[in-house]
């Protein structure tokens, strides 16, 4: 019997009609492409993937920079898959993963994304208040229930729409990084040779590059982004007629932070390799754009720091709860308020509880920036793997199923991200990074 | 004309729970089958539909089942069960299964008012 098949005596009717459009007219499907495209900007760039991206500039200089072409790839790759699948089927990951999969191993992603989701809500909140605690000299152990009321707040009251691009805006400040690489780096050959075939003259301790360049990959494609991406399609309602627009939003847009990514490890590799000068504290972080533009360079990179610190928490903190509703079945989203929808709310609000929780026991917040991309990337084949499957279902995603050549490209990500998994732990504990 | 037949696993479990009033109430987390003892040969009749984080979290390990019942008396819910809904009460099985009672007819309140009695409300920006 195929799946589609209705029981019942009244016509089928499906929860949602992906046929149906939002029946937006020109200039509005413009501007939803534009806003969609610095959305992705934002999205790609977190504070954790500042903090990395420095870190392995200065560390390694250009030897972890492939990294980004094969970030660019798997969330361009796998944003798409999730977008696609969210309109074809009218329904979010969790929901299809659980639908297909069944209760017991949907369980599996759902507590790794789950863990992923409360620590990078941790990590936003240490960008917020390491910006704020430099300016001020306020210890930011002070301000981190202060930065979660902020987001409480803002996720509470805010619209989707305008949350979802306010960060992304603002965190356009972060093309300072660019900036500070092309006023900075005078190797251009070397640096475009290592997109592709990196040097490994510098990537030494071996354990160290390697596990940063796992913790790179997990702050290229951190697990929140894509469930974010597929709630979104649905808090937005794309219908059928999106479908062009999920593919340039998931491309163009990945591509503009990945340019700011680069910015941040070029302009490490130039002004901080140099001198040995290892990003162990937030300070750290600020001195190459100090040294390179003075204070109008500080100011930028502290206020999209802060900008897309905000955003990427605003984003995890719903991540967090849109999955664990949508794996019970429950009402999610932002069309609902918290007197409509007490169970999405609590679930906003046990995110942001447990992160502070965890922020107050003092851990280091770089430290604990570097270990939770890494756990990031070891949560997403548990991800990916079910997404893909569906993505291949004809029986929920009709035509619009993945092209072969689609399923190529995801299935190498797959597999690198699985040897990721395999060999995070191990090399956490040959590298010393904890 | 043959009696259409239903695949209990692949089109009914998992599946989302839409009420009367068009809210997520939950998912198809598992089913109540009667069998007849007098014809062990004959079909299961299907009673109903078992919903709920505590229908799932009798299927889970010690710990997690531990977890959620300590949950629900947090949330201030003495004697949680899972939620029943007989099976005459759903009306179509597609993408999802849609009933003929509401949300509170469905008894998922129980658990929502919990949170918005204990948390939601009491905060001042709701």
């Amino acid at each position: 019997m195929r799946r589609s098949q209705t029981y019942g005596v009244h016509p089928a009717a499906s929860l949602t009609r992906p046929e149906e459009s939002a029946g937006r007219g020109r200039m509005a499907k413009i501007s939803a492409l534009g806003l969609g495209i610095l959305a992705g900007v934002g999205g790609f760039v977190d504070f954790g993937g500042i903090i990395t991206s420095l870190q392995a500039g200065a560390q390694f200089r250009y030897a972890l920079i492939w990294t980004l072409v094969v970030g660019v790839i798997g969330f361009a790759v796998y944003a798409e898959i999730a977008g696609r699948v969210a309109i074809a089927t009218g329904r979010t990951m969790y929901d299809v993963i659980r639908d297909r999969l069944g209760a017991r191993v949907a369980l599996i992603p759902l507590i790794a994304t789950t863990i992923s989701h409360v620590l990078t809500v941790l990590v936003e909140l240490a960008g917020m208040t390491l910006v704020i605690s430099y300016i001020t000299h306020i210890s930011y152990l002070l301000l981190i229930p202060l930065a979660a009321l902020l987001l409480a707040i803002f996720v509470w009251k805010v619209d989707f729409e305008i949350m979802d691009n306010v960060g992304a805006l603002i965190g356009l400040t972060m093309l300072v990084a660019v900036v500070t690489m092309i006023a900075s780096v005078h190797d251009w050959i070397h640096m475009a040779i290592s997109l592709f075939h990196p040097s490994m003259a510098t990537a030494h301790p071996v354990a160290l590059y390697l596990f940063s360049a796992i913790s790179l990959l997990g702050a290229y494609m951190t697990p929140y982004q894509f469930d974010f991406y597929s709630a979104g399609a649905l808090e937005e309602e794309w219908g059928a007629t999106e479908f062009v627009t999920n593919r340039v939003v998931s491309t163009v847009g990945t591509g503009f932070g990945a340019l700011i990514t680069l910015g941040l490890t070029g302009t490490a590799a130039a002004l901080l390799y140099p001198h040995h000068q290892a990003v162990s504290g937030f300070a750290d972080a600020v001195l190459p754009f100090r040294e390179s533009l003075g204070a109008v360079g500080v100011a930028f990179f502290l206020v999209g720091t802060f900008a897309v610190s905000f955003g990427a928490g605003l984003e995890a903190t719903m991540s967090g709860s849109y999955a664990v509703m949508q794996y019970f079945g429950f009402d999610w989203g932002k069309k609902g308020t918290a007197l409509q929808e007490p169970l999405f709310y609590f679930g906003l609000l046990g995110m942001l509880v447990l992160a502070v929780l965890i922020g107050e026991t003092r851990v280091n917040p770089l430290l604990t920036t570097t270990l939770t991309m890494a756990i990031g990337a070891v949560a997403l084949p548990f991800n990916f793997l079910p997404l893909l499957i569906v993505a291949n279902d004809r029986d929920y995603m009709g035509d619009s199923k993945n092209a072969p050549a689609m399923n190529i490209v995801a299935c190498i990500i797959l597999g690198l991200l699985i040897l990721v998994t395999v060999g995070a732990i191990p090399l956490l504990i040959l590298s010393g990074s904890y | 004309m043959a009696t259409p037949r239903l695949l209990l696993g692949e089109q009914v479990l998992d599946k989302g729970l839409i009420s009367k009033d068009g809210r997520r109430v939950g998912k198809v987390d598992d089913l109540l089958l009667e069998i007849n003892e007098e014809d062990p040969e004959s079909l299961p009749e299907v009673l109903g539909i078992l919903t709920g984080p505590l229908t799932l979290a009798e299927e889970w390990q010690g710990w997690l089942r531990w977890l959620m019942y300590r949950l629900y008396r947090f949330l201030g819910i003495a004697n949680p069960k899972p939620i029943f809904i007989p099976w005459d009460a759903v009306v179509l099985i597609q993408a999802v299964v849609r009933l003929d009672l509401t949300r509170r007819q469905v008894g998922l309140t129980k658990l929502i008012e919990a949170v918005d009695r204990r948390f939601v409300r009491w905060l001042p920006w709701t």
